[in-house]
């Protein structure tokens, strides 16, 4: 059987949750997320790389190893919540791609103290810090 | 074009920083990153990776080095089956709930979307020194980085008379997805009711932990259905169920009440062919109408060729942070085949987890770059105790740079509260989306 949109369902309409405390973009993780985002993506174009300060080579070093440890940690979710350029999302798994940052990430600090119970997250998330967690939720609202 | 502009100037910023930051700039790291980083340099002279095996290890790593490189390194999957075939939800097959197809996936997503080219061949032989492949026909096949997913082979030498009780279709592992999956349900349909189902398993490490107690229930479920005075019967080389232990007895007790058998420390060291009997260390001969006997498992064949397994001559030992054996330089090893952290289970999870780890290591090294320093790997394995139940285990795990390994996150993972339907759709849906994560 081939592998494709009839076998993995295509993204299912996601009931839209009400974006709580959305942060304006001035906090210093907003702050950041333009920069790495083209470094993210792979390859797509993205308005934002054409505008990426020529930084020297060791800062440029710097940038993409956290870029790479960030996308790294992201694809520790992508076995279920589907990966970069993926069309991923499932009736029991949510697709994260896109969602705001801060419902992100209050769910998974949600999970990680236990005050939400599924059946695995409530035990996955505990495996993070609250940084890798908002780095994880930034991660995945930069991605289309 | 603006955007290869950028690339090019990113990926020289990359080589410069290598050189300024680590002096690490090898002779053929040079060479590399010149590939890498040349707009006009010719297709032939970008790195070349090659990996060995297509399953959960092989392709996830076949299409992340092609994804993360930005498509700037050829990648060849060299695979000897045609098609993706799953060990997880295979012993649904066995057991009569899902057929061969709804396990089997193509490769042409990999091909089609991501560039990579796919070879199906044998490996012959690996020469380390010349950083050369030779496949079955002959063929040689140069490389930058190896990737090895391997998977296991079975020790055969563990269980006497297995290996010809097993050529002549009698005694079956079933163990590696594909016909033997199909050919074991074949018996257990063919057995009479009133018959006896015995899985006899090795001592630990084996692939997948909860496989076989797994397997015990699907074909328990069959049974109830379709013969319910027949047996199942669980011999097992470990003191204990190896994973899951309280959940997979109380789905026994409560599900097959006097229908599955489990039985502790029982090595198997003989099977009769003839007689569908084993032989054990210790405890009494058990014959069965249809025999699952495991016997030890190791490191995959080309990995024991290439002289990979130096963990007691069984598994590779590997570098954590990028994978790399610890045998041989520029060859990565992934998967079940290799020396295990401690809590790190030999899953098709975990083999997709290390696979993006050794992809993102990889391509940082061509470029020059060390690869990330604190790698995180997740682990969630379902298993089916009912036709529509299911439970889980799952974990987290850091690198210790101290130890050089990884680590169980203290306080994350753990098991399922109880069996559930619901595990049984998330087990579904876990399924359809890491085929998608490494094949789609």
């Amino acid at each position: 059987m081939k592998l494709d949109r009839t076998t993995i369902p295509n993204a299912t309409p996601r009931r839209s949750r009400p974006a709580r405390d959305l942060p304006g973009r001035t906090g210093p993780l907003w702050r950041c997320v333009p920069l790495l985002v083209p470094l993210l993506l792979g390859p797509l174009p993205s308005p934002a790389q054409a505008q990426a300060t020529p930084a020297t080579a060791a800062t440029s070093a710097a940038t993409t190893s956290a870029a790479t440890h960030q996308r790294s940690l992201a694809a520790t979710c992508a076995h279920c919540h589907g990966g970069p350029r993926q069309a991923a999302g499932d009736d029991e798994f949510p697709r994260l791609a896109g969602r705001p940052a801060a419902e992100l990430y209050a769910q998974l600090l949600a999970f990680r103290s236990g005050e939400r119970r599924a059946t695995v997250m409530q035990q996955l998330a505990k495996g993070y810090t609250p940084e890798q967690l908002q780095s994880i939720a930034d991660y995945f609202a930069a991605q289309k | 074009m603006k955007w290869a502009t950028m690339q090019r100037r990113r990926l020289m910023q990359g080589l410069l920083g290598s050189g300024l930051t680590t002096g690490l700039t090898t002779g053929l790291t040079t060479s590399l990153l010149s590939g890498l980083a040349g707009c006009a340099t010719p297709a032939g002279a970008r790195p070349k990776v090659l990996v060995v095996g297509g399953g959960y290890a092989g392709a996830a790593a076949a299409k992340y080095l092609r994804l993360w490189s930005d498509q700037r390194i050829d990648v060849t999957l060299i695979e000897s089956d045609r098609a993706f075939v799953s060990c997880p939800m295979s012993n649904l097959v066995v057991g009569g709930q899902r057929q061969m197809g709804d396990i089997s996936h193509s490769y042409d997503g990999l091909s089609q979307r991501h560039g990579v080219r796919i070879v199906q061949q044998r490996v012959s032989g690996i020469d380390a020194a010349q950083k050369q492949l030779t496949l079955a026909d002959g063929s040689r096949l140069r490389y930058d980085r190896l990737v090895l997913a391997p998977g296991i082979e079975m020790m055969w030498d563990s269980v006497q008379g297995l290996q010809a009780a097993q050529a002549e279709g009698r005694i079956l592992q079933a163990w590696k997805a594909g016909p033997e999956t199909l050919a074991l349900r074949r018996q257990l349909e063919a057995m009479p009711d009133g018959g006896t189902y015995a899985i006899v398993i090795p001592e630990v490490p084996y692939r997948c932990p909860p496989g076989p107690y797994e397997r015990a229930c699907l074909v328990a479920a069959y049974f109830q259905r379709q013969k319910p005075k027949s047996k199942v019967l669980v011999l097992d080389a470990n003191p204990d169920v190896t994973s899951k232990p309280a959940l997979f007895k109380k789905a026994w007790a409560e599900l097959y009440p006097g229908m599955i058998e489990y039985r502790p420390q029982h090595k198997a060291l003989a099977v009769d062919a003839r007689s569908n009997t084993v032989k054990f260390e210790v405890q009494d001969d058990v014959q069965a109408a249809v025999l699952n006997v495991l016997p030890a498992m190791r490191a995959g064949a080309l990995a024991v060729q290439a002289g990979l397994t130096n963990a007691n001559g069984r598994w590779c030992h590997v570098n954590f942070l990028n994978f790399e054996s610890t045998a041989a330089p520029g060859i990565h090893v992934l998967g079940d085949a290799i020396q295990v952290a401690a809590g790190m289970p030999k899953s098709g999870h975990m083999a997709n987890s290390q696979a993006k780890v050794a992809a993102a290591a990889i391509i940082a090294e061509l470029q020059g770059q060390a690869p990330d320093p604190q790698p995180m790997l997740s682990n969630t394995c379902y298993s089916f105790v009912a036709d529509q139940q299911a439970i889980h285990v799952t974990s987290v795990h850091d690198y210790v740079p101290a130890q050089k390994t990884f680590r169980t996150v203290p306080g994350s993972g753990g098991v399922s509260e109880a069996r559930s339907e619901i595990e049984a759709r998330h087990a579904q849906a876990w399924a359809r989306n890491i085929w998608a994560d490494m094949l789609a």
